[in-house]
């Protein structure tokens, strides 16, 4: 297991086995030509269930080129437990296939040599995990997300019964008691007597993280202080060396970054095709990258964008990737990253040369409209991410890291459709469910048992 | 200057740029004005057979077109191309690519059928123009030009749609289809409403205002906020909702070849009036429900045009062309107003985020500007079986940017099944095409669910038009071959 | 409120709103340098207006500085449209057209003659107690009679009536903060009166579809105004248009009333005088004693308007000032009140005032739409009042004004039987 792999977020853990496919391009179509028919039936194909194993709640497989030139085969997923137990179930379950698909990979053991478990130890292997990983509900196993599914539907089902004969004019704690009762009645629903759980990664991340925040600080602060101490004491030399380097490291930082994205800004301008003509030729591809968009509810992407060159930019990027990263694990694992709400699971990964960045994510609704909400909502961190990467249209204008960048809407979606590849194989586990509809399931369980005032049981009986 | 320094220039433009009054003068009249006293309107879908003789058209035509800057008493005249049409006009691939793609791939490609909803009996391959099943047919039906023309009456437009004809006839195209939109009724009221559409509830109240247009002036602040949008979002060329320009098509040789033209976005739509009547009837009995409340909710409106977030009880007439309202305070868990509700789904306003100021500046970079026409005769009041005439709405949206404003407000609103924290329903007038669909009517103490309703709606063809300015007209008629 | 204990209690923002709106010399105090030397403030979301006729020119400018931004959501819960909560546009001019052309020049009469005698049944009810409570006993009950008799709206029951226009005037025109307690309380009791309307509506029109005899009141013409197509509203709006004039009718009238008295009882030589007017049933001098006294403590110490664009007050003169687009723009009823440009050494009380200097009852396209009933009531119930003999304070906090949030709830006084 690779050492990233730590990413998983209280109980769902991220891998990507990262393969590079042989006989470049052509390769590459060969492994496509193998994945299609999955994808095409990949909740009912057997040779790859998805369906079957347990703890499953997004997965994909993307044969995709990489700076190097080399295509490399991404398969990804986003699991309940740990990716070894994953991946063993699934090699116990589609053996034959991953040996046919990874028959095409570098170094994947030939023939006899290929037992489950060397073809278990190899995609350990090759997982890279995530840079930065999100989870949008975090803790939620796909057996509660489903459960809770489950349990409004069977209320829907149950207000509609013929045997529901609460009198339209009762108040409305008769009508929460009445749905209780006939809830309570339901072996399969029994669960729901118990008091809902939360993650302790939720109870306690946001504290965690101002508690980690509030350390920093202190440390600057006494820093400072001791730096204004008496005269000629030692902690007041040492004091002030830590601080005239920290602030010298920021000050150095700062102007190396404005230098490169004045020195990006320069080489814009001389882009040659124009970032529109660049976007304007690759656009007649897009319809290809669309092949699997727009299916339902949920939509995945994958986008592979090169990194610019030079240790600088990698650096800022694995710094800010950080960032994000304790952020979304800390404080962002309730629905929603940054004001959006609608990303199930969405992670940032380097591959090992450190030549490009790859994002994948499973999200609600069109491409449009998720780049709409990036654009709105989130346009500091994604330009803090995105512009330390350049593809044929180049990421927008961006000044200190964080502003202007993915403001610039038609640029911004043109860069980000320009790296975006086909999909090939996609599974989610719950395709018609929306994060806000997990949201709703979850509200709606929490309240189901406990009795409430008549203004929270209005809000309660509104949900359904 | 190359489209590679066009394209820099328009990622670091200086300052704000707005229209002036050469702009409406430039700017072809369907994006100001949906012609309310014109009552007759022809639209004619016509292919291209000889390039030459229809670019000296064009060039000619575009002498009669009407502009935004003084509307005609007497008649209009409006033209628009689909991609096919360029290139039927000897546009090159190079100059083709610099449309955006939904114009350039059109309305019919794979994964748009699926995120417009053109499934199952509103399959492309059904339509009666601009479907699949006319591209095989190697252009005979081919649509590449969309000629819409209107006058106040019926003697003025047979006079127009003969002599237009006998020009275009003479300039080497010839008509693959006409569209007849019913006459308007008589009375209109002032700001624009055409009257009723064919499920019987008034149409057209709620319109985005350009921004600088001049009909932007004396509006209050809310309506202001609520209505007015940048000029962009309709008109290339310039700011649009993010301050920015959305790139327009050049030519080359003629690099603002896009600015002050815009896309048109037409379709077909049949509606089956007998059966919206049977189901809200069947289903309103089903749940002890008024029908005409009932119909309210699926709609969001009452049958006058009468919000139903001011007028939840029963209709109110006086409110009829009111369009002054928002969702967050009013009506925040859809008591009122249905949040599947079409109206509320075709425009949300301020209601999809906690904060409805930033919900409504989100809101509003997803407005189009509608001016269809309905077509057809009506279904009598009584009928409640279909008497075999189709009817329907001919609907036309104006848009600069077809797939953040249109195919948006289609995808992401009318046909998201999880559409404001809704699961598993779509909108119910125009959503649904397989059949089978549900609707939540929010309610105290408990929501009713309307469920099993079938497609009201079926498309019957359609395309993306490029809608230029007079000048790239003129442009394009005087290219030489 | 009266009736049931409410669930929930209003956020500390209204309390502390209602308790400053109470205390009209803490106002007077901090304004009057305001109103001398810097009468306009102005900052991107908020501006003052203190002068009288920066006040006035705000109140005129309807179409600068607008109300539906203010108020016309709240009129929307509780009521549904109604042209105090609408600005100009082609629905707020015909339903104002209609509301006027439902007024009769001789309905002033009756109206007088309707006050005085519901006025006395009161006074008369309490006579052998000597005691009176200006609001529950006489005021406000007082106008929720006129409301039945006059517009044709009783409601179930007088006190019930009284609760939900309280409630719903809470809410269209007070609840500055967007209380969500005020707001449920207003949205509540306007469903309820909404409710009562339809029934009142439905039975008033099956009585004149069946010839009987039906009362003269503005619900009978509103609905014999139906025939007409200029003058026509739906059922809805019939309802909706009453039930905007109804909601504003009771418990500004009952405010006015008591906080009139309660400022003639602190100026014994002005009682004195008022009295003396009562006796000699000049009604209308007993007017210019109340609208005086008023003055001392309006109703509405402050209104509120939006500004639509960016624009200025007081132009052409040195006390000109820029208001900004998108800011609410409170017009400052008492300072204006006490600006020396227009009343004479404010600080004095004097009954001789030109009556058009007030500000009572609003200005412009939005003044109070109830004005000359009250015009009439209000001096006709304070009259009653001060007929009584050796009128004074109850002991105690009863004779003090005790409010319910921003409304006058009791104020007892006593009288010689």
């Amino acid at each position: 297991m690779s050492a990233k792999t730590w990413t998983g977020v209280d109980g769902q853990c991220a891998f990507t086995v990262f393969t590079r496919i042989e006989g470049g391009k052509s390769g590459a179509d060969a492994v496509v030509a193998i994945l299609t028919p999955i994808g095409d039936h990949v909740a009912t194909n057997d040779d790859v269930p998805f369906a079957q194993l347990a703890g499953l709640h997004f997965a994909s497989f993307c044969a995709v080129p990489l700076s190097s030139g080399d295509w490399y085969l991404v398969f990804e997923g986003n699991v309940d437990g740990t990716p070894a137990d994953f991946l063993r179930e699934l090699v116990g379950r589609a053996g034959p296939k991953l040996r046919e698909i990874y028959g095409h990979c570098l170094d994947f053991p030939v023939g006899d040599a290929a037992t489950d478990e060397a073809v278990l130890t190899y995609l350990l292997a090759h997982d890279i995990g995530a840079d930065t990983f999100y989870v949008g509900w975090a803790g939620w196993s796909v057996e509660r997300i489903r459960r809770e599914k489950a349990l409004r539907d069977a209320i829907e089902a149950l207000v509609e019964s013929p045997g529901f004969t609460v009198p339209p004019d009762a108040d409305l704690a008769t009508f929460h008691a009445a749905i209780r009762d006939g809830i309570a009645g339901d072996p399969q629903l029994r669960w729901t007597s118990e008091p809902p759980t939360r993650p302790a990664v939720v109870r306690y991340g946001r504290l965690a993280l101002v508690g980690i925040l509030a350390a920093l600080v202190l440390v600057v602060l006494r820093l400072v202080r001791r730096a204004a101490g008496p005269v000629r004491s030692a902690a007041r030399r040492r004091a002030g060396r830590s601080l005239r380097i920290l602030v010298g490291l920021l000050v150095a930082t700062a102007v190396r970054l404005r230098t490169a994205e004045s020195d990006d800004e320069r080489r814009d301008r001389q882009r040659s095709p124009g970032w529109q003509a660049a976007y304007d030729e690759w656009s007649r591809h897009l319809g290809k990258v669309r092949v699997r968009e727009d299916e339902q509810v949920q939509n995945h992407m994958i986008s592979v964008i090169p990194i610019k060159p030079g240790w600088f930019r990698l650096a800022v990027l694995r710094t800010v990737l950080w960032v994000i990263n304790l952020a979304a694990r800390l404080w962002w694992n309730r629905g929603e990253l940054g004001g959006i709400g609608s990303i199930h699971f969405a992670r940032w990964v380097i591959p090992p040369d450190g030549r490009d960045l790859i994002f994948l994510s499973n999200y609600d609704g069109s491409w449009e409209s998720y780049l709409d909400e990036f654009i709105d909502r989130a346009s500091v961190g994604l330009s803090a991410v995105w512009s330390n990467t350049d593809n044929e249209v180049g990421f927008p204008a961006t000044r200190w890291l964080v502003s202007g960048g993915a403001r610039d809407e038609a640029r911004f979606k043109a860069f980000a459709r320009r790296s975006m590849w086909p999909t090939t194989v996609w599974y989610s586990a719950y395709p018609s469910l929306s994060v806000a509809n997990i949201r709703t399931n979850m509200a709606i369980r929490d309240d189901l048992p406990t009795s409430l005032d008549p203004v929270s049981d209005d809000v309660w009986l509104g949900r359904l | 200057m190359t489209a590679a320094a066009t394209g820099t220039a328009m990622s670091r433009k200086p300052a704000e740029v707005r229209p002036d009054a050469t702009t409406w003068a430039d700017v072809q009249g369907l994006v100001m004005s949906g012609y309310s006293t014109m009552h007759q309107a022809r639209y004619l879908l016509l292919r291209v057979d000889e390039p030459s003789a229809a670019r000296a058209w064009i060039g000619e035509l575009a002498g009669r077109v009407t502009s935004g800057a003084a509307p005609e008493t007497e008649r209009c005249i409006n033209v628009a191309f689909t991609a096919p049409g360029l290139r039927a006009l000897g546009l090159e691939t190079s100059e083709l690519q610099t449309f955006p793609a939904p114009f350039t791939e059109g309305m019919t490609a794979t994964h748009r059928r699926r995120s417009l909803g053109d499934l199952g009996p509103s399959d492309p391959t059904e339509w009666y123009w601009g479907g699949t099943a006319h591209d095989a047919e190697a252009g005979a039906h081919a649509v590449h030009v969309l000629l819409l023309l209107f006058a106040p009456d019926a003697t003025a437009i047979a006079a127009l749609e003969a002599a237009e004809t006998a020009l275009l006839t003479a300039g080497g195209l010839s008509v693959v289809r006409e569209i007849v939109p019913e006459p308007l009724p008589g009375q209109q009221t002032p700001d624009g409403k055409f009257g009723v559409e064919h499920f019987g509830f008034a149409d057209g109240m709620s319109q985005p205002v350009i921004r600088d247009s001049g009909q932007d002036e004396g509006l209050g602040w809310d309506e202001a906020r609520r209505s007015v949008i940048a000029a962009g979002e309709f008109v290339l060329g310039y700011d649009n909702g993010y301050a920015k320009l959305t790139p327009w098509p050049q030519l080359t040789g003629a690099e603002r070849f896009g600015v002050n033209g815009t896309f048109l976005v037409v379709r077909q739509l049949a509606q089956d009036v007998a059966g919206f009547r049977t189901h809200v009837e069947s289903e309103a009995a089903r749940l002890s429900e008024d029908p005409e409340r009932l119909a309210a909710k699926l709609v969001g409106r009452w049958r006058s045009g009468a919000p139903l977030v001011l007028t939840d009880d029963r209709d109110d007439p006086d409110l009829d062309v009111s369009n002054d309202f928002s969702y967050a305070e009013l009506d925040p868990d859809g008591r009122r107003c249905p949040f599947g509700s079409h109206i509320r789904r075709a425009n949300p306003r301020d209601s999809l985020l906690d904060d409805p100021v930033e919900a409504l500046k989100l809101a509003n970079l997803h407005r189009i500007i509608r001016r269809g026409r309905v077509f057809g005769p009506g279904l009598p009041d009584d009928a409640r079986t279909d008497d075999g005439h189709e009817r329907g709405l001919v609907f036309v949206a104006v848009n600069a940017n077809i797939e953040r404003q249109f195919e948006f407000v289609q995808h992401s609103w009318i046909a998201n099944p999880t559409f404001a924290g809704l699961a598993e329903e779509q909108d119910p007038m125009v959503g649904n095409p397989t059949g089978g669909g549900t609707f939540t009517v929010q309610a105290r103490p408990l929501r009713k669910k309307v469920t099993d309703l079938p497609s009201f709606v079926t498309v019957r063809g359609g395309a993306y038009f490029f809608l230029p300015g007079i000048t790239a007209l003129r442009t394009l008629g005087a290219r030489p071959a | 409120m009266s009736g049931a204990a409410p669930p929930t209690q209003v956020g500390r923002f209204t309390t502390i709103v209602n308790a400053l709106a109470n205390r009209p010399e803490l106002i007077r105090a901090v304004t009057w340098p305001l109103v001398r030397f810097a009468p306009t403030i102005a900052t991107r979301k908020r501006a003052v207006v203190t002068r009288h006729a920066d006040a006035l020119e705000v109140l005129d400018r309807d179409g600068d500085f607008t109300v539906a931004e203010i108020n016309g959501v709240s009129m929307d819960l509780v009521n549904g449209p109604f042209v105090l909560g609408m600005d100009r546009s082609p629905l707020h001019d015909r339903e104002r057209a209609i509301l006027a052309a439902a007024v009769k020049p001789g309905d002033l009469d009756v109206i007088r003659a309707t006050v005085r005698g519901n006025a006395a049944d009161l006074v008369e009810a309490a006579r052998s107690q000597g005691r009176i409570d200006v609001v529950r006993g006489l005021a406000r009950p007082a106008a929720t009679r006129l409301v039945a008799s006059y517009l044709g709206v009783p409601g179930p029951d007088e006190a019930t009536m009284m609760r939900w226009l309280r409630a719903g005037f809470y809410e269209t025109f007070l609840n500055v903060g967007d209380d969500p307690v005020v707001r449920r309380w207003g949205t509540e009791a306007g469903a309820a009166l909404h409710r009562c309307m339809d029934g009142l509506i439905a039975q008033r029109k099956a009585d004149q579809a069946a010839g009987a005899a039906t009362p003269d009141d503005l619900l009978d013409r509103l609905i014999h105004m139906q025939a007409d197509p200029d003058t026509a509203l739906s059922d809805e709006g019939v309802r909706r248009n009453l039930g905007g004039v109804v909601v504003g009718a009771v418990d500004t009238t009952s405010k006015a009333v008591a906080h009139a008295v309660d400022q003639l009882l602190r100026r014994p030589e002005a009682l004195e005088a008022a009295r003396n007017a009562a006796l000699a049933d000049d009604v209308e001098t007993v007017g210019r004693f109340a609208f005086e006294a008023l003055r001392f403590n309006p109703i509405n110490p402050v209104l509120a308007r939006f500004a639509a664009r960016d624009t200025e007050v007081a132009a052409g003169t040195p006390w000109k000032h820029r208001i900004f687009g998108g800011s609410t723009v409170y017009v400052a009823i008492l300072p204006a009140m006490f600006d020396p440009r227009v009343f004479h050494q404010p600080g004095q009380f004097r009954a001789d005032r030109p009556s058009s200097s007030y500000l009572h009852f609003g200005a412009g396209l939005h003044a109070c739409y109830g004005r000359y009933i009250n015009l009439i009531q209000i001096p006709e119930l304070l009259a009653a009042l001060l007929r009584l003999d050796d009128l004074r304070r109850a002991d105690s906090t009863d004779g003090q004004i005790r409010y319910d949030g921003p409304f006058p709830d009791r104020f007892e006084l006593e009288f010689r039987p």
